[in-house]
């Protein structure tokens, strides 16, 4: 890794950086925008050189993100739950309407103390000897957690899902009867008498195909295959459209090298 | 007399103007209505659209009033902050209500406006209007339950016990609870017995059940899975496992710590080095426990090491900048991706291809999937991500949920193909738009969820 041409290129790119800065403040630009500019640009191409190999510099932007992560995240616990959902409530019983358990806001207001002492526990993982009470606080979270998904699941994914899908085939009748001003969605109703029964075959398809108990064979086995068809048809148009998201994020970012830093682009 | 004329215009104008001024304009466009959720008690919630005189200093916020008829008498029951634009009145009573709500400047009060209408509080110990939900979250998971209490049992006795019990609790729920709106509302009288007959329907299913072993079709991610663990042996180098960056509350997250048990229980025996980098700090504990656990079934305590499963960032492209560095540095033989996932996705799958890994992938996220499925060796799409924990672990009780699961399907199916053969037969011969409402509204009266 050493090489003298890797070392070659690492001074290469800290005088490089050095100059750069100097050059921003030398040419009318005051010292605080242009050292923030400088830092966004700098970390910009040293994120971007990874795309060449792992390098020194790489790795020192790595362990900033990961520290500033750290500790940004550390004093937006503080100040954004800590305070404003436990002290303000227990201790300053600032507490908004309908926050109230088993009707009475003052219940609410002593509870918060379970996930107090919970949170607490958690902490015991510091001290090997009482590291296993911070199991009941894994458990009350995963408890709660799955407790909480459940319901949330089913109406998600799949009772609004099945009612989409039996909606459709009504707004398609009514449409097929001339009331497309009832439904604008339909206006091209030829093309939907394709789109309509493909929609419905696809998506029972679909969903023929994630039976883990049943054997894809047979009739059973083809609708399975034409489900995953289906599948991958929509993976193919979604990896399209992010591409060309991520395509633009990119384009946006050499604009911001181009016109913010280098100043070679009119703003 | 004349001549004061203007001097007199002058002083009213002035009185005028200094009225404006002291007294702030009212609120706007109040509203009543009973509280959904009171466990049991007589809320209404009172709600308005502010004021604009919420913006100049000296505004306190609103006082309420409430009063038995529209011109009052009124009484003043409390002074509110002007956020959020809501008052529960927990004290309204049993009787129909009127509010009147007035904004405080400097002092001042505006005119009262009043409730276009009364508001009648009746006690309500549940949402009402998600009765649909809870009829569906009971019907599924009856289903699987089901299906994993009588796994590998010949008489599913406990099971019958159970849906006795529950069809018994639920009964006396109806009847303890005031339920009124539901029994007043027509057809959706028919949706309160439904949950009655869920323990029937699942008590019928095991009845349907082969006494032999669930059958389950081979998923090639899946069978990879050991082969993947075994070249990581056979090449000295270490094993990543990326639990998704999402909290431990999501379904991909629960799913993936299934898959990480078996496999850190595999890299154990095989006497492999298992990484574990975390983005959120609960995950990251129970992660911990998961592989010390797993290192301990297989008979290798001594093995764990608490260094290789760490907490990184709970910042999305700090953890994407961590991980990739790790994969360039550790070269590890074989990853795994499973959980949730962002836009991260592609910047690891792409990572790891390059370093020549063997990569297993597996998600929930359909925007993320296509990054996987063209990155990774072997995807687990979807569904197929929650099954793999039932797959791995061998367990029949596991295997019995993925049955309960794919009746779950085969009820959606059949809920879309009588909905769908329904309407498209009745539709050829009426016009839809002459239906009743309650037909065309029947979608949403049954798997909408209201408030």
């Amino acid at each position: 890794m050493k090489s003298p041409l890797n070392m070659g290129i690492g001074v290469g790119v800290v005088i490089l950086m050095v100059a750069s800065f100097f050059y921003k403040v030398s040419f009318g630009g005051e010292f605080i925008p242009s050292f923030g500019l400088w830092v966004a640009a700098w970390m910009t191409l040293i994120i971007l050189s990874f795309l060449y190999k792992d390098n020194p510099f790489y790795k020192a932007a790595e362990h900033i993100m990961v520290g500033l992560a750290m500790a940004y995240f550390a004093i937006y616990y503080i100040f954004q739950v800590l305070e404003p959902r436990f002290y303000n409530r227990l201790v300053l019983n600032e507490l908004q309407p309908g926050e109230q358990l088993f009707g009475s806001p003052e219940v609410f207001r002593w509870a918060l103390i379970i996930p107090a002492i919970l949170g607490c526990l958690m902490l015991t993982r510091i001290f090997p000897k009482v590291a296993w009470m911070s199991r009941w606080s894994i458990a009350a979270t995963i408890g709660l957690g799955s407790g909480l998904a459940i319901p949330v699941t089913i109406q998600a994914n799949i009772t609004t899902q099945i009612r989409a899908a039996s909606q459709l085939p009504l707004d398609y009748m009514t449409a097929l009867h001339g009331n497309a001003e009832v439904m604008p969605g339909f206006t091209n109703v030829h093309l939907w008498q394709i789109g309509v029964p493909l929609l419905m075959i696809g998506t029972i398809c679909g969903l023929m195909y994630f039976f883990f108990s049943v054997p894809h064979r047979g009739v059973f086995g083809y609708a399975a295959t034409f489900g995953i068809w289906i599948l991958m048809i929509g993976f193919g148009a979604s990896f399209g459209y992010t591409v060309m998201a991520r395509l633009s994020l990119f384009i946006g970012r050499v604009l911001f090298l181009l016109k913010d830093w280098l100043d070679w682009l009119p703003t | 007399m004349s001549r004061y004329l203007p001097a007199l215009f002058l002083v009213l104008l002035l009185a005028g103007s200094a009225t404006a001024q002291g007294a702030p304009a009212p609120p706007q466009e109040v509203t009543v209505e009973d509280y959904g959720y009171d466990w049991g008690g007589t809320t209404l919630q009172v709600e308005w659209r502010g004021s604009p005189a919420e913006q100049e200093e000296g505004f306190t916020g609103y006082r309420i009033y409430r009063g038995d008829t529209a011109e009052g008498p009124w009484e003043a029951i409390a002074d509110v902050a002007p956020k959020p634009a809501l008052f529960l009145d927990t004290e309204a009573g049993t009787e129909a209500r009127f509010y009147r709500i007035s904004a405080l400047l400097n002092g001042q009060e505006s005119d009262g406006i009043v409730t276009s209408g009364s508001a009648l509080a009746t006690p309500n110990r549940f949402k009402t209007g998600r009765f649909n939900s809870v009829i569906f979250v009971f019907l599924f998971t009856s289903l699987i339950l089901g299906w994993i209490w009588t796994a590998g049992r010949k008489i599913p006795g406990g099971f019958l016990l159970g849906y006795i019990g529950y069809g018994a609790v639920f009964t006396g729920v109806l009847l303890f609870t005031d339920l009124t709106p539901i029994w007043d509302s027509g057809a959706s009288v028919l949706l309160a017995f439904i949950p009655l007959l869920i323990p029937f329907i699942a008590l019928l299913i095991p009845l349907f059940k082969s006494r032999g072993d669930i059958y389950v079709r081979p998923i090639p991610a899946i069978q990879a899975v050991e082969e993947a663990i075994g070249r990581a042996t056979e090449m000295g180098k270490p094993i990543l496992f990326v639990p998704g960056i999402s909290t431990i509350e999501d379904v991909a997250t629960l799913a993936a710590l299934n898959i990480l048990s078996p496999v850190a229980e595999k890299a154990a025996q095989y006497d492999s080095k298992l990484i574990v980098p975390n983005y959120d700090p609960i995950v990251f504990t129970v992660t911990q426990e998961v592989v010390k656990e797993a290192y301990l079934k297989a008979g290798r305590p001594d093995a764990y090491s608490d260094d290789n499963v760490f907490y990184l960032s709970a910042r999305q492209f700090a953890y994407a900048a961590a991980v990739n560095g790790m994969m360039v540095r550790e070269k590890p033989a074989t990853n795994f991706f499973l959980g949730m996932f962002y836009a991260e996705s592609l910047l690891l799958a792409e990572t790891g291809n390059m370093t020549g890994a063997i990569q297993i992938a597996g998600t929930d996220a359909v925007t993320q999937l296509p990054f996987f499925i063209v990155a990774c060796d072997y995807t687990l799409i979807g569904e197929e991500l929650y099954a793999a924990g039932a797959y791995m672990g061998g367990d029949p009780k596991l295997t019995g949920g993925l049955k309960g699961q794919d009746w779950n399907k085969a009820l959606g199916i059949i809920c879309i193909l009588v909905l769908t053969g329904w309407f498209v037969f009745y539709g050829v011969f009426t016009d839809p738009a002459g239906w009743s409402n309650w037909i065309r509204e029947l979608p949403s009266t049954l798997f909408e969820v209201g408030k």
